[in-house]
C-alpha cells in the first residue's frame, strides 16, 4: 500500500484557488492549505461529483510532502472515505478520492472569508 | 599739741668733743635763755649738728641719702675714741597736763666698714622699747624734721632769709612746712608716679590695645555689612521666588494646554509609532504562530470531523483482526506443536477429537482474523488524538493571540493617525520654549539669590563669633588699660587740685603772715617810720616793704643788718605760728647786726620767741651791754673751750649774771 498514491495533480482552477489562499493566508507551502483543504472536504459526508478535470495548467504535488508524517493517516482516511462513498478502495478510487475532496477543499476554504486565519 | 623743752644734751667722741661733755639746758620761767659761747671751730656748729641728730637722725639732712649721713657721722666720729660716739638729749615733753621725761639717745658702731646706729628711747629712767621703735612718727607728731629747720638754726639761714632773691622761696618753702604742704606735695609726687606709671604701662599695651581696638571696630563693622546684605538680600529672595513660581504655574498652565491639543501625541509620535511598529510585528508574529500551527501535519486533522471516529472505529476493528490473526496463527502452530507432541501418545480417537476440538476453537478467532484488512499501517489514532489535540490548541490559542495583537495594531495605529503634523505645532513649541527659558531663568536668580543670602548668613554666624572673641579679649586684656587711663586722669585731676588746694592755702596764709611779719619787724627795727608793712605776695611769695609814706621801698634800702632783722623776723613769725612749742636754737645770729638792733633782737626775739632759747655764739656777738641784756634772759651760760694739747673741746659753766 505505501506507494498508492504518488502525486496529486490539481487543476488550474484549483491552482488558481491555492495561489489566492496563499496570498489571503500567508501560508507559505501549498501543502499545508492542501491538508487543510482536504481535511474541510472530508469532513462533508456528502459525496463529492466525481468531475471530469483538466489538470494543464495546473499543480502537482508529491504525496509525501502533501501528508508529511502523517502519510499513513491521511492514506487510511482517503480509503475509508473511498470504501464508503465507493464501496471498494481500489488504488484509482483512492486517487481520484483524494483528487475530488482536495479541489472541493479548496473551494470550500475560498469560499470562507475568514477561513483559516481570522 | 606738745611742749618740748631739753633738760640736757651729752654727747662723746664726736666732733671736737672726746669724753663726754654734758650740758644742762633747764631753764626757769622768765629766762628762757641758754647761752652757749664758743669760738669758731670749738664745737658750736656740732653741738647743733648733734642736737638735730640726735632727734631726728639721717631726716635731719633733710632729703639727704643714707650715705651721706653716714659720711656725716663717719666724719664727726673721733679717730681716738675709746669707746663709741654717742649722743643723748634728756628732754621732756608736756602733753594736755602730763609730762614724759625721756632721754633718746644714739650712738654708732664704727668697725671696719660697717656703720650701725643704735637708738634708744629711756622713759623716766628704763628702756622704752615702743616709743624706741616708734619714734620717728613719735617725734613727727610733735614736730616734723622740716620745720626743725626753723627752729634749729644758723646765720647762714639768716642771711639767706634776709636775700631778696631767696626770701620769697624760703618764706615760702616754710609755709609750707608749717602747713604741712610737704605732706601734699609728697602726694603729688606719688600721683606723678602712679601717671607715669600708668603712662609707661599704657604706651607699652597702647600699640596692642590700639590694633585690638581697631580690630573690633573693622569686625563690628564687616558685621554691620553683613547684616545690611541680609536684609536686602531677604527680600530680594522673597521678591525671586515669587517670580520664579509665577514663571512656573504659567509654563505649567501653557503645557496643560498644549498637551490637551495634541502636544502629547507629537512628543510621542516616536514612541507611538514604534509602539505601533511593534504591534505590527507582533501581529506578523502571531500570524506565524497560527501559520506554524497549521503546518503540523496533524493540525488539519482535527477538521476531518466524524469521519475521525469512523477510521478509529475500524483502525480499532483491524487492529483486532491482526491480533486474531497472529493469536490463530500462534494457536495454530501450538496446536500443531501438541498434536505432533500427543500424536504418539494418544489413541487415534482422542487424538482426533482433540484436533477437531482445537480446530473449532480456533473458529472463534478464524473469523475476526478473516476480516479483509484495508488499512494501511498507520499510528493508532486513538494515540494521535493526544498529538492532533494538543495541535488544536496550540492553534486556537495562537489565533487568540493573534485577535489580541491585531486589536492592540488597531489601536496604535488610530493613535498613529492622530498625531498632528509637525507644523501645526510650531507655534506652540516656540512658546512652550520661550516659557520654559523664563522658568529656568526665574529659577536661576532664585537659586542664586537663595545662595547669596546662605553664603551671607554664614558669614554673619563666623564674624559673630570673632567679635565676641575680640570683645572678650578686649575685656580681658584690656581691662587694665582702662584702669590706667583712669589712674592716670584721676592722678592728674588730684594733681590740680591739689595745686590749687596749696595755692589758695598759701595765699590764706600770705595775709596772716604779712601781718605777723609786719608787727615783729616794727617791733626790731629802730627806724619805726620807714617801714609800714610787710607784704607777702600770696601768689608769689615775694616779699615787699611798704614804706612810711605808702609806696614800696625797696629792699635794698635796708641795710644789711635791717635785712637781717627781717629775716628774723620772719621767723618769729614763722615759729610763733606753731602753736605748740619748741625750743629755738640759734647759731650765731647777731654777727651782722650793731649793738641797738642786738639789744633789740634779744628783748623782742630771743626772750619771747619760746620757752627755750639756746643761743649759740662767738665771744665778740655778746659782749657788754649786749651780754647784759641778754643776762636778763638767760637762765644758763657755757663756754666751749678747744684745747690744742688734747684736741678736744670741754664744756664750762659761764657764771650766770644772776650768780654773779
Amino acid at each position: 500500500m505505501n506507494n498508492l498514491i504518488e502525486r496529486v495533480r490539481l487543476s488550474s482552477a484549483a491552482r488558481q484557488q491555492l495561489i489566492t489562499l496563499k496570498r489571503r493566508t500567508g501560508i507559505e507551502h501549498y501543502n499545508v492549505i492542501c491538508r487543510h483543504a482536504l481535511c474541510a472536504s472530508l469532513a462533508n459526508k456528502s459525496p463529492v461529483p466525481r468531475e471530469k478535470m483538466q489538470f494543464s495548467n495546473g499543480l502537482e504535488i508529491d504525496w509525501r510532502t502533501f501528508a508529511g508524517e502523517a502519510e499513513a493517516t491521511y492514506l487510511n482516511l482517503l480509503i475509508m472515505r473511498t470504501l464508503a462513498d465507493e464501496g471498494a478502495a481500489s488504488a484509482e478510487a483512492v486517487r481520484n478520492t483524494l483528487t475530488a475532496h482536495l479541489h472541493r477543499g479548496l473551494s470550500y476554504l475560498v469560499s470562507r472569508q475568514d477561513s483559516l486565519i481570522a | 599739741m606738745s611742749k618740748v623743752t631739753f633738760k640736757g644734751i651729752g654727747i662723746q667722741n664726736l666732733g671736737p668733743f672726746r669724753e663726754r661733755q654734758y650740758l644742762d639746758l633747764q631753764v626757769g620761767s622768765g629766762r628762757p635763755i641758754i647761752l652757749v659761747k664758743a669760738l669758731n671751730g670749738s664745737g658750736k656748729t656740732t653741738l647743733l649738728t648733734c642736737l638735730q641728730v640726735v632727734l631726728y637722725g639721717a631726716k635731719a639732712l633733710g632729703n639727704a641719702r643714707t650715705s651721706e649721713y653716714e659720711q656725716l657721722i663717719r666724719g664727726l666720729h673721733r679717730q681716738d675714741a675709746s669707746g663709741r660716739a654717742r649722743i643723748e638729749l634728756d628732754l621732756i615733753i608736756e602733753t594736755d597736763g602730763e609730762s614724759d621725761h625721756l632721754t633718746v639717745s644714739r650712738e654708732w658702731m664704727l668697725g671696719s666698714g660697717k656703720f650701725s646706729e643704735q637708738l634708744l628711747v629711756h622713759r623716766d629712767g628704763s628702756v622704752d622699747f615702743q616709743i624706741g621703735e616708734e619714734w620717728d612718727e613719735y617725734l613727727d607728731a610733735i614736730l616734723p624734721s622740716e620745720l626743725v629747720q626753723l627752729f634749729l638754726f644758723d646765720g647762714e639761714k639768716i642771711e639767706a632769709l634776709a636775700n631778696p632773691k631767696t626770701l620769697p622761696d624760703m618764706l615760702r618753702r616754710a609755709t609750707e612746712a608749717f602747713l604741712g604742704i610737704g605732706g601734699i606735695d609728697s602726694l603729688s609726687k606719688d600721683l606723678v608716679a602712679v601717671e607715669r606709671r600708668a603712662l609707661i604701662h599704657a604706651k607699652e599695651a597702647s600699640g596692642d590695645y590700639e590694633s585690638a581696638r581697631q580690630e573690633l571696630a573693622e569686625l563690628k563693622r564687616q558685621q554691620d555689612e553683613v547684616n545690611g546684605a541680609i536684609d536686602v538680600l531677604s527680600s530680594s529672595v522673597g521678591h525671586a521666588k515669587i517670580l520664579f513660581e509665577a514663571a512656573q504655574a504659567d509654563y505649567r498652565r501653557y503645557s496643560d494646554d498644549a498637551r490637551r491639543s495634541g502636544l502629547a501625541a507629537f512628543e510621542k509620535a516616536a514612541e507611538i509609532r514604534s509602539a505601533e511598529q511593534r504591534a505590527r510585528e507582533q501581529v506578523a508574529a502571531a500570524e506565524a504562530a497560527v501559520r506554524e500551527a497549521l503546518a503540523d501535519p496533524y493540525a488539519a486533522l482535527a477538521g476531518v470531523g466524524t469521519l475521525w471516529e469512523d477510521y478509529k472505529a475500524l483502525f480499532d476493528a483491524e487492529m483486532d483482526a491482526k491480533a486474531s490473526r497472529h493469536l490463530l496463527s500462534e494457536i495454530d502452530r501450538r496446536d500443531r506443536r501438541v498434536l505432533q507432541g500427543l500424536k504418539s501418545e494418544m489413541p487415534v480417537k482422542s487424538f482426533d477429537i482433540l484436533k477437531k476440538a482445537l480446530a473449532a476453537d480456533s473458529q472463534r478467532y478464524k473469523k475476526v482474523a478473516r476480516k479483509a484488512l484495508v488499512l494501511a499501517d498507520a499510528p493508532d489514532p486513538t494515540q494521535l488524538e493526544v498529538q492532533i489535540e494538543d495541535g488544536a490548541r496550540v492553534y486556537q490559542s495562537a489565533l487568540a493571540q493573534l485577535a489580541e495583537s491585531r486589536a492592540r495594531l488597531v489601536v496604535l495605529e488610530r493613535k498613529v493617525a492622530a498625531i498632528p503634523a509637525a507644523g501645526q505645532l510650531t507655534d506652540m513649541l516656540a512658546q512652550l520654549e520661550t516659557k520654559a527659558a523664563a522658568q529656568s531663568r526665574a529659577e536661576a536668580d532664585y537659586a542664586s539669590l537663595k545662595q547669596q543670602l546662605e553664603d551671607q548668613q554664614a558669614s554673619r554666624q563666623h564674624l559673630g563669633t570673632r567679635l565676641d572673641a575680640a570683645q572678650a579679649r578686649m575685656s580681658r586684656d584690656f581691662r587694665g588699660q582702662a584702669l590706667d587711663s583712669k589712674a592716670i586722669m584721676a592722678g592728674q585731676r588730684t594733681r590740680a587740685v591739689l595745686s590749687i588746694f596749696k595755692d589758695r592755702l598759701l595765699a590764706s596764709k600770705a595775709a596772716w603772715l604779712s601781718k605777723m611779719i609786719t608787727e615783729e619787724f616794727r617791733a626790731l627795727m629802730r627806724k619805726q617810720r620807714l617801714v609800714s608793712s610787710v607784704q607777702v605776695d600770696p601768689q608769689t611769695y615775694a616779699v615787699s616793704i611798704v614804706g612810711g609814706n605808702g609806696h614800696e621801698l625797696p629792699m635794698e634800702r635796708l641795710s644789711a643788718g635791717e635785712r637781717q632783722l627781717l629775716a628774723v623776723a620772719v621767723l618769729s613769725a614763722l615759729i610763733r605760728e606753731r602753736k605748740g612749742r619748741f625750743p629755738v636754737v640759734v647759731d650765731t645770729p647777731l654777727a651782722r647786726l650793731d649793738r641797738t638792733h642786738r639789744e633789740a633782737l634779744i628783748r623782742r626775739f630771743f626772750a619771747k620767741v619760746s620757752h627755750q632759747v639756746m643761743v649759740l655764739s662767738t665771744d665778740e656777738e655778746v659782749e657788754g651791754s649786749v651780754y647784759d641784756e641778754m643776762s636778763r634772759y638767760t637762765s644758763a651760760a657755757y663756754l666751749i673751750e678747744f684745747s690744742d694739747n688734747s684736741r678736744s673741746s670741754t664744756v664750762g659753766s659761764l657764771l650766770t649774771p644772776v650768780e654773779s
